[in-house]
């Protein structure tokens, strides 16, 4: 087999689109995303009214609603940031879903043991878990890229449905709380989940951490030698090589960095607002954290905003389902053309060229 | 039957709708082009099988099932061409798309976004464990080989892959022929989706159920050749026939067995880019 993929397939507006390109991203789909959100409820509901007010004002109407889109954009960010870490090294990690799926489940079976033991000192350590769970999903394709130059792109997308299954099994089977009618794991002690910081929102500390991660990865990538070696080796790994870079851990770091950020991230959705793990619960976060990566131009610092955008998608198509008749999938639809419509960004560029 | 037998024939059940999207993705393959947007396609294809066939019979539902999907292929790529868009991106738009745009389709056409069973669209068994819609899926996907192997659009794209400048140079235009490889990508979908669709009598969200990121991956480790992919959808087959028999013999639940054909593959994918890579490194010694 040649694992050519690679140098077939560079994804181009998958690199760092620079400042000015990613706020003009950030922007087009903020314009994208209002226009298609109006078209939705405009067409797709009896209620076009009922359906433009839930959308657009719902997720921000109190400041309750709005704290409480931020703390859904949070998880997002987080595995936003692991596909930047990824595919800025040049390496397309497609297996997100499964690692933050893997990531739910291993926080929500130790937080409850953890808790018994420490307290409220356990929750750190129980994203911990779920961060290494992450990570353990990661690593047959760090090991297989580094070992044997397999092609991250496959062993990434089969190991993380294989472990889509494995979970699915876990919690729907050994793990399920039977008393409820969902198929979850029992629901975690208050103590042991994310504290709440502004109630009746579900704004927790996970959203101050995904901030910070993200400044720290922007000053990672835009300041130090490393996130320098780290994108040249994405852009050319021969040229990383003669420079004298540290190839070989590259070839397999950012693999597991994006693994350990998908499995916290996962733990994150486990202990913030739906306090367990439930089957099916990354329902795409995965697929979502590549089309924010992109509106962010893979740019770590522009990342919230993007989060942010998809987070009040996910909420005004919610609102808008229960207030008016939108289908809910309305904003996974929209979420879909706003990616399509941002990745026409260069051929936009080359028109203005032209003229 | 014996056991041998059943085994052979599960694998059969599994290859009808598994060896159209591999021969799909080999399609675009050969032009240079990855279509990752396999898993979408499907979905397109197995819901317009279910809604075209709910009002016209499961024959008008099956070339329905081909269109559409062969439409959205080629949509996408003449998007990605046009607007200078990134293949990899728009299929992956196209994936988000595919199983929203179906729900949102499926509340109006069933009314219901959930399984939605359509009476008379259960195709009838044509041999044991074969149905004659995966006798159709089949068909289409001998067709599809068939014309990437013995025809001038065969050539041309295995061409196109290999030199499109010279593909230029002889007059012929690089951008029809991506176009057509999608085109044919699409049909091969549209079959795998009514096979899908056609095995159960439903339309079922997200019934594609990783079969298209099976097909890429088979097209991978077949060595992006005909005869390498139908192998590697043969194996794939047997794993996935050889997972569900085995609950009924082992004790391991069925989700647990299920994911064991992944791992194998995933395995399989690490063993043979370790092996290709000694091979390199032995040739390249004096």
């Amino acid at each position: 087999m040649r694992p050519d993929l690679r140098t077939r397939f560079l994804i181009e507006t998958i690199h760092d689109a620079g400042g000015t390109k990613a706020a003009v991203r950030l922007a087009a789909a903020l314009a994208s995303a209002a226009t298609l959100a109006a078209l939705a409820a405009a067409f797709l509901s009896s209620e076009p009214s009922s359906a433009l007010r839930a959308f657009f004002l719902a997720p921000f109407g109190t400041e309750a609603a709005f704290l409480s889109t931020l703390e859904l954009a949070a998880p997002l960010a987080v595995c936003a940031l692991g596909v930047i870490v990824s595919f800025r090294a040049g390496h397309y990690s497609l297996g997100g879903e499964g690692q933050a799926y893997a990531g739910s489940f291993a926080a929500a079976l130790a937080a409850p043991v953890l808790y018994e033991a420490l307290g409220p000192a356990s929750v750190p350590l129980s994203i911990l878990i779920g961060a290494s769970a992450g990570a353990l999903v990661a690593a047959p394709s760090a090991i297989g890229k580094r070992l044997a130059g397999a092609d991250v792109l496959l062993t990434s997308i089969l190991v993380s449905q294989g472990v889509i299954f494995a979970v699915d099994w876990a919690i729907g089977g050994p793990f399920r709380d039977r008393s409820s009618n969902l198929v979850a794991m029992e629901a975690l002690p208050r103590g042991a989940l994310l504290p709440r910081l502004a109630p009746p929102s579900t704004l927790t500390a996970a959203s101050i951490v995904a901030l910070a991660a993200c400044l720290a990865a922007a000053f990672y990538f835009d300041r130090t030698r490393s996130g320098a070696a780290h994108d040249l080796y994405g852009r050319n790994q021969r040229f990383a090589e003669l420079q004298g870079f540290d190839v070989a851990r590259l070839s397999w770091a950012p693999i597991i960095v994006a693994g350990v950020l998908h499995g916290a991230a996962g733990a994150m959705m486990a202990l913030g607002a739906r306090a367990t793990a439930i089957r099916g619960m990354s329902g795409g976060i995965g697929w979502s954290a590549i089309g924010a990566a992109l509106v962010a131009g893979s740019r770590p610092q522009a990342l919230p905003f993007a989060a942010v955008l998809f987070a009040w998608l996910d909420s005004g198509s919610r609102q808008a389902s229960i207030l008016s008749d939108l289908p809910p999938d309305a904003g996974q639809a929209i979420k879909a053309v706003v990616i399509l419509a941002v990745s026409a960004r260069p051929a936009i560029a080359a028109i203005r060229r032209r003229r | 039957m014996s056991a041998v037998g059943s085994l052979l024939a599960g694998s059969l059940a599994f290859m009808a709708p598994l060896a159209p999207a591999a021969i799909g993705g080999l399609a675009t393959e050969y032009v240079g082009a990855l279509n990752i947007a396999l898993e979408g396609l499907i979905l397109v294809g197995a819901f317009s099988y279910a809604a075209a066939g709910s009002i016209a019979g499961p024959i008008v539902g099956f070339a329905a099932a081909l269109l559409s999907s062969a439409i959205v292929a080629a949509g996408a790529d003449l998007f990605s061409r046009k607007a200078k868009a990134d293949p990899f991106v728009v299929g992956l738009g196209v994936n988000m798309l595919a199983p929203a745009a179906a729900s949102i389709l499926s509340q109006a056409v069933f009314d219901t976004k959930g399984v939605a069973v359509v009476a008379g669209l259960q195709s009838a068994m044509a041999l044991p464990g074969l149905r004659y819609s995966d006798v159709a899926s089949f068909a289409v996907a001998a067709a599809i080989i068939a014309a990437i192997a013995a025809t001038p659009f065969g050539t041309r794209s295995r061409a196109a892959g290999m030199n499109r400048d010279s593909l230029a140079m002889a007059g012929v235009d690089y951008g029809r022929v991506r176009g057509a490889a999608y085109f044919v990508s699409g049909l091969a979908c549209g079959a795998t989706g009514a096979a899908l669709a056609a095995s159960v009598g439903a339309w079922v969200p997200n019934m594609s159920a990783g079969r298209g990121w099976i097909a890429l991956v088979a097209v991978y480790l077949g060595g992006k050749r005909l005869g390498g992919t139908v192998a590697a959808v043969a194996m794939f087959s047997l794993l996935l026939s050889a997972a569900a028999a085995a609950q009924a013999v082992v004790e391991l639940p069925a989700e647990l067995l299920m994911s064991i054909p992944y791992f194998a593959a995933a395995l399989v994918v690490i063993v043979g880019a370790r092996r290709s890579a000694r091979r390199t490194a032995r040739r390249r010694v004096p």
